[in-house]
C-alpha cells in the first residue's frame, strides 16, 4: 500500500482542529483548500447535478489537496440522521473514481468506535495516542467556537472598526500552526487576552439576530458570505447555538432531544432527518429570550430543513419577529445576498424600534 | 433652492429622480442602463442639469442618495450622501404616497420583490432567486418571440377570453411550451394573456410564498406599466391593485426621500461635472489569499476614487488620496 | 363520518389497502380524484417551493378534500417491516398538513422498529372508538385486499416478462408510476412507441429457494426501504433480458439524487440504455413525447 497522504472534508473554521488529529498521529495530511468560488465550481462540476450543496462543496475542496499529492480522503458519516448526507462517502468515492482519481475513500460512521478503528487502521497508533491526539482536537475545537462566539460579541460594539475580526483571523493563523500541545495553554491565554482588550461600547442597546439552519451552513462562514461578520459590523447582535458542541452535546445527552421534542410539540411531533426540529426549537427559543430576527441558513433542497420551513414561516407570522430564509448553493451570488442581508437589517432595526417604542 | 437627488441603478434601467424639501418631484427620469451603468448615471445627470439650467437655474443639490443593484458604484462615481438597498428605498417612496399601503409588488428588469409593510416601515420582503423568469426580461424575451412591441403586451393580453396555460418558471422551458402552444394553433393574445397569468402565478408561488399578502396592494417597476399583468394580479390574488404615480422610478424617489430626512450638513455630491469626466471601472484578483476576491476599483479622470469587493478590507481601507 | 385520503405520494405505498380498512370499519371514504391540474397548482400554490414536486402534488389532493370531509387521514410513515426507514419528509406530513388545513387530521405513527403494524391499527381504531374485534375483521380484509393486488400483479408481470416485444423497465417510486396525469402518461406513450413496460414496483421479489442467480450489485446499505428495494428488484429485472430502462424523478427528490447514481451505475453496467426523466408541473409532454421516440429509436 501507498504511503497514505490525507486529506478531508473541509468545514469552516473547524478544518484546524481535523487537520491536528492526522498530524498529532504522524499521518502526512494535505488540508482541503478553502472554500472560493473557484472550488465550489470545480466541485459541482462533477458532483450530481440534483444533490445538496455541502457535497459539491466538500468535494471542491479535495481537489487541490489531490493535485497536490493527497490519496486518501476522510468523511464521515451519518453526522444528520435521516438526510442525503449518510450518502456523501459513497457518492464522492463514486464521482471521484470516475473522474479519475486513483484514492482510497474511508467513509466512516461518526460514532466513537468506528472512528477509533478507522484511525487505528490508517496510522497504526495505540489507543493512548489516538486519546491524545483526541483531546488536543477537543481544546482546539472548544477554542474556536469560543472565539466565534467572542467576535459575534466583539463585532457590533467594537470602537476600531475591523478589529474584531483581524484578531479573530490571527488567532485562528496561530491556532491553525500550533503543533505542540504543550503550548496551548499559553497560546489560549494569549489569545483570550487580545479578545479581552478589544475597546468596546459597553451598554450598547443592539437589536439581535438568531442564526439557525442546517449545521454545515450556519458554522461555515465561507459558505453563508459571512452572514455573521457582515450583519454585526452593521451593528447587529449576532446568536447562534448550533456548532459541533451543541450536535456532540445531544448525542451524550439524550434528554436534550426530549427536551426539544417537548418545546416544539404544538409544531412538529417527529423528527425530519438533520436537526429539522432543532431549527424550530432555536426560533421558539430566540422569540422567548426578546429577539428581533431570525436567519435561516440552508442548502438549496436540503430535506429537513425545506420540510420544516413552513413551520418557521407560520412562527414568523403568529409572532410578527422578522424571519429571513436563505437557500444556498453553487449558483447564489454574493451581491443577492448582500441586499437581502442589508434590507434585512433595516426590517430588523425597524422591529426593534417598534418593540422599545410599545415599552 | 435645496433639492435632493435619488438614483437608482437596476440591471435593465437607471432612474434618476428630484425632489424639493416639500417632497415635490420635479424631474423623474427614466433611462436604459443598456450593460453600461456609469454611461447611464453620467447620461442622466447630464440630461438633468440641462433640465435644472433650462428650467430652475436655481436649484442646489443638498443631497444625493443611490440604490439599486449597482448603487455601491452609483454611490462611489456620484459621491452620494446614503447608498440604500432597493427593499427600504421602494418602501419608503410607497410609504410617503400610501402610507397605508400593506403590500407592494414589484417587478423590474431582472429582479423581482415583494414588500409586507406595517405602519409605514418595512417588515417582512422576498426577492427572486437567481432565475429570471418571474421578471420583466422574460416578458421581453416572449414578446420579442411573438414578434410584439412589449409596450402593447398588456393591451393584447386583455383581448384574451381563454388565456392559454404556459409554464413560467423558466425562461428556456416556457419558451418551449410557448412554441408547442404556437404549433397547435393557440391566438396570440391567448398565449400572451397565459404568460401574464404563468408571471403572476410564478411570482406569487415563489417570490411571494408565505408572505402575509394584505390590501392595499401597491404594484410597481417596469413591468407595473403592464396592463395585463395588472389583471393578472388582480384575478390571481382577488383583490384590486393600485398602480400609484412614478410606479416606474419609485426606488429612486424614495431613496431621495431617505436622504432629505437624513441630510449631512455639506453633501458629498461631485457636481454635474462627473457627467463629463472619464469614469472607468476595472477589476482584478486579489492574490493575497485564497478568497480570490474580486476587487473593484473606479477612477475618475485616471484616479482611484474607490475599491470594493475584497472581504478583509485589505484594498477597501487603503487610505486613498482624494479625487 | 367521512374519513378522506389523498390519493398522492403515501397512498401509492399501499393502494386499496386503506380505504378497504376504514370502509370494514363502518366509515365512509372519500378518496380525492385522480390527480388533475386543478390539484397539481394548489398544491404547487401552498408547497415550499425547493420542496419535491411529489410533495407539492401532495398538498394538492389534500386541499382537495378540505371541507369535504370530517378528517382527512395522513399517517406518519417512519418505518417499514424490515425497520428501514422512509423518506424523511414523510415524517412531517401530519404536521405541515395541519398548517394547511382547517379540516381535522386524522394520524398515527407507523414506525415498525417500535411497534408491529397489527398494533398500530388497534391503536387507529381505537382512536376511532372502534372494539379489538371490528378492528381485527376491518384489518384482515385490508391485508387480504393487498394481497388480492400483488397476485394480480404477479401474474400480470410474469406474462409481461415473457412477452416477445422490447421490454422497458421503468424505475420510479410508485407514487410517480401509479399516477398517469404525474409522469404524463409515459407507459402509454411507450406502449404506442411498441414497448411492453414492466414497472419496478411490479417486479415480484424471489423467495430465497430459486435457482436463479441474481447479479449482485455494489451499493451502499440503504437504511431507506426504498433504496433497499429497488436494489433488489434491479438485481432481478438484469435477468429479464431487456431492451431499456427509464427512470423517473421528482423535482427536488432528494432521495433520488442518490438513488440515481447508482441506478444508472447499474444499467450500464451491462449495457442496457438508460434515460433518466425529470418530471415537474412545468413538464411539457411534448419534451417527452420527443425523449422517449429518440429513446426507443436507440436501441
Amino acid at each position: 500500500m501507498k504511503k497514505p497522504i490525507i486529506t478531508f472534508a473541509r468545514w469552516g473554521n473547524y478544518t484546524i482542529a481535523f487537520k491536528t488529529i492526522f498530524e498529532q498521529l504522524g499521518l502526512e495530511v494535505i488540508p482541503p483548500e478553502k472554500t472560493t468560488s473557484q472550488t465550489i465550481a470545480e466541485g459541482a462540476k462533477i458532483a450530481p447535478e440534483m444533490y445538496c450543496f455541502p457535497l459539491k462543496v466538500t468535494l471542491g475542496n479535495y481537489l487541490p489537496a489531490l493535485k497536490k499529492g493527497a490519496n486518501t480522503i476522510f468523511m464521515v458519516q451519518n453526522v444528520g440522521g435521516s438526510c442525503r448526507q449518510r450518502y456523501y462517502g459513497a457518492i464522492q468515492e463514486k464521482v471521484l473514481k470516475e473522474a479519475g482519481h486513483d484514492i482510497n475513500f474511508l467513509d466512516f460512521r461518526a460514532t466513537p468506535k468506528d472512528i477509533y478503528s478507522m484511525i487505528k487502521k490508517i496510522s497504526g497508533a495505540s489507543l493512548l495516542q489516538v486519546l491524545k491526539a483526541g483531546r488536543f482536537f477537543f481544546k482546539k475545537l472548544h477554542l474556536i467556537e469560543k472565539i466565534e462566539k467572542l467576535a459575534q460579541f466583539c463585532r457590533p460594539r467594537e470602537i476600531e472598526k475591523g478589529i474584531t475580526d483581524k484578531i479573530l483571523q490571527e488567532s485562528l493563523l496561530k491556532l491553525d500552526e500550533l503543533k505542540k500541545e504543550k503550548d496551548f495553554q499559553e497560546l489560549k491565554k494569549e489569545i483570550l487576552k487580545r479578545f479581552s482588550g478589544i475597546k468596546i461600547e459597553k451598554n450598547k442597546d443592539l437589536p439581535k439576530v438568531g442564526l439557525i439552519g442546517e449545521i454545515y451552513t450556519v458554522c461555515d462562514p465561507t459558505i453563508n458570505f459571512e452572514v455573521e461578520r457582515k450583519l454585526g459590523l452593521e451593528g447587529i447582535g449576532v446568536y447562534r447555538e448550533m456548532d459541533i458542541t451543541y450536535h456532540i452535546k445531544k448525542l451524550i445527552f439524550p434528554w436534550k432531544d426530549w427536551i426539544i421534542q417537548r418545546k416544539i410539540n404544538p409544531y412538529l411531533k417527529s423528527t425530519v432527518g438533520g436537526h429539522g426540529r432543532d431549527a424550530i426549537y432555536e426560533m421558539l427559543h430566540y422569540i422567548k429570550e426578546d429577539f428581533d430576527g431570525i436567519i435561516h441558513l440552508l442548502p438549496f433542497g436540503c430535506m429537513p430543513e425545506v420540510t420544516i420551513r413552513p413551520i418557521l414561516e407560520k412562527i414568523h407570522l403568529e409572532s410578527g419577529i422578522p424571519f429571513l430564509s436563505i437557500s444556498l448553493d453553487e449558483q447564489t451570488a454574493e451581491a443577492g445576498i448582500d441586499t437581502r442581508l442589508e434590507a434585512f437589517t433595516d426590517v430588523v432595526r425597524n422591529y426593534h424600534q417598534y418593540k422599545s417604542s410599545k415599552l | 433652492m435645496k433639492c435632493y437627488l435619488g438614483i437608482d441603478v437596476g440591471s435593465i434601467s437607471t432612474k434618476l429622480v428630484l425632489i424639493d424639501t416639500n417632497n415635490q418631484v420635479l424631474f423623474p427620469l427614466y433611462l436604459r442602463t443598456a450593460g453600461n451603468p456609469i454611461g447611464a448615471i453620467q447620461g442622466g445627470l447630464r440630461e438633468l442639469n440641462n433640465k435644472i439650467k433650462n428650467h430652475n437655474p436655481d436649484i442646489e443639490i443638498a443631497g444625493v442618495g443611490t440604490t439599486g443593484s449597482a448603487r455601491y458604484l452609483a454611490g462611489v462615481i456620484t459621491g452620494a450622501d446614503l447608498i440604500k438597498n432597493e427593499i427600504t428605498a421602494h418602501a419608503k417612496g410607497v410609504c410617503s404616497f400610501f402610507p397605508d399601503a400593506r403590500t407592494v409588488i414589484e417587478i423590474g428588469g431582472q429582479d423581482s420583490k415583494i414588500i409586507i409593510l406595517e405602519n409605514g416601515v418595512a417588515v417582512d420582503f422576498g426577492l427572486n432567486l437567481i432565475c429570471s423568469a418571474g421578471t420583466g426580461a422574460f416578458l421581453d424575451a416572449q414578446a420579442h418571440r411573438l414578434g410584439i412591441p412589449v409596450e402593447q403586451f398588456g393591451e393584447i393580453a386583455l383581448k384574451s377570453k381563454a388565456p392559454t396555460t404556459i409554464g413560467a418558471r423558466c425562461t428556456v422551458f416556457s419558451e418551449s411550451d410557448m412554441i408547442h402552444k404556437q404549433q397547435v394553433g393557440h391566438l396570440t393574445e391567448d398565449i400572451v394573456a397565459g404568460l401574464c397569468q404563468g408571471l403572476a402565478r410564478n411570482y406569487l408561488n415563489n417570490v411571494a410564498k408565505g408572505k402575509n399578502i394584505q390590501p392595499p396592494i401597491v404594484f410597481l417597476g417596469g413591468v407595473s406599466e403592464n396592463i395585463g399583468m395588472r389583471k393578472a394580479f388582480e384575478e390571481a390574488l382577488g383583490q384590486r391593485i393600485t398602480v400609484p404615480p412614478y410606479n416606474t422610478v419609485m426606488g429612486a424617489l424614495g431613496v431621495a426621500l431617505l436622504v432629505k430626512e437624513n441630510p449631512s450638513p455639506k453633501t458629498k455630491f461631485l457636481g454635474f461635472e462627473i457627467s463629463d469626466k472619464d469614469i472607468r471601472c476595472t477589476s482584478f484578483q486579489c492574490q493575497g489569499c485564497p478568497n480570490r476576491c474580486e476587487v473593484i476599483e473606479a477612477r475618475i479622470e485616471g484616479k482611484i476614487v474607490a475599491r470594493w469587493g475584497d472581504r478583509c478590507g485589505k484594498w477597501s481601507n487603503l487610505n486613498l488620496e482624494k479625487a | 363520518m367521512t374519513i378522506g385520503i389523498p390519493r398522492a405520494l403515501i397512498y401509492w405505498k399501499q393502494p386499496q389497502f386503506w380505504e378497504t380498512f376504514f370502509e370494514n370499519l363502518g366509515f365512509k371514504v372519500i378518496l380525492s380524484p385522480p390527480t388533475n391540474k386543478e390539484i397539481v397548482e394548489m398544491g404547487v400554490k401552498v408547497a415550499d417551493p425547493e420542496t419535491c414536486f411529489s410533495n407539492k402534488v401532495y398538498w394538492g389532493h389534500l386541499l382537495w378534500l378540505e371541507g369535504k370531509v370530517d378528517y382527512i387521514f395522513v399517517p406518519r410513515l417512519k418505518a417499514n417491516q424490515e425497520k428501514l426507514e422512509y423518506c424523511p419528509k414523510f415524517f412531517g406530513l401530519p404536521d405541515l398538513g395541519k398548517i394547511l388545513t382547517k379540516t381535522p387530521i386524522l394520524t398515527e405513527i407507523f414506525d415498525e422498529r417500535k411497534e408491529k403494524l397489527e398494533k398500530t391499527l388497534k391503536r387507529l381504531g381505537g382512536k376511532l372508538n372502534k372494539n379489538k374485534e371490528e378492528i381485527k375483521k376491518a384489518r384482515g380484509l385490508a391485508f387480504l385486499k393487498e394481497k388480492e393486488l400483488k397476485e394480480k400483479e404477479k401474474q400480470e408481470v410474469s406474462l409481461k416478462i415473457q412477452s416477445k416485444k422490447q421490454k422497458i423497465v421503468l424505475i420510479s417510486h410508485p407514487y410517480n408510476l401509479y399516477d398517469d396525469y404525474i409522469n404524463l402518461r409515459v407507459k402509454e406513450k411507450l406502449e404506442k412507441l411498441g414497448a411492453e413496460v414492466i414497472f419496478i414496483e411490479e417486479i415480484p421479489l424471489q423467495n430465497q429457494k430459486s435457482k436463479i442467480k441474481n447479479q449482485k450489485l455494489d451499493w451502499p446499505k440503504f437504511h431507506w426501504e426504498f433504496g433497499k428495494e429497488i436494489k433488489e428488484k434491479i438485481e432481478q429485472v438484469l435477468n429479464y433480458n431487456i431492451t431499456g430502462a427509464i427512470e423517473i424523478s421528482s423535482f427536488q427528490c432528494g432521495c433520488d439524487a442518490v438513488l440515481k447514481e447508482f441506478v444508472e451505475k447499474a444499467f450500464k453496467q451491462n449495457k442496457i440504455p438508460f434515460l433518466y426523466l425529470m418530471i415537474d408541473e412545468q413538464t411539457g409532454e411534448a419534451g417527452i413525447q420527443t425523449r422517449l421516440e429518440a429513446f426507443m429509436d436507440t436501441i
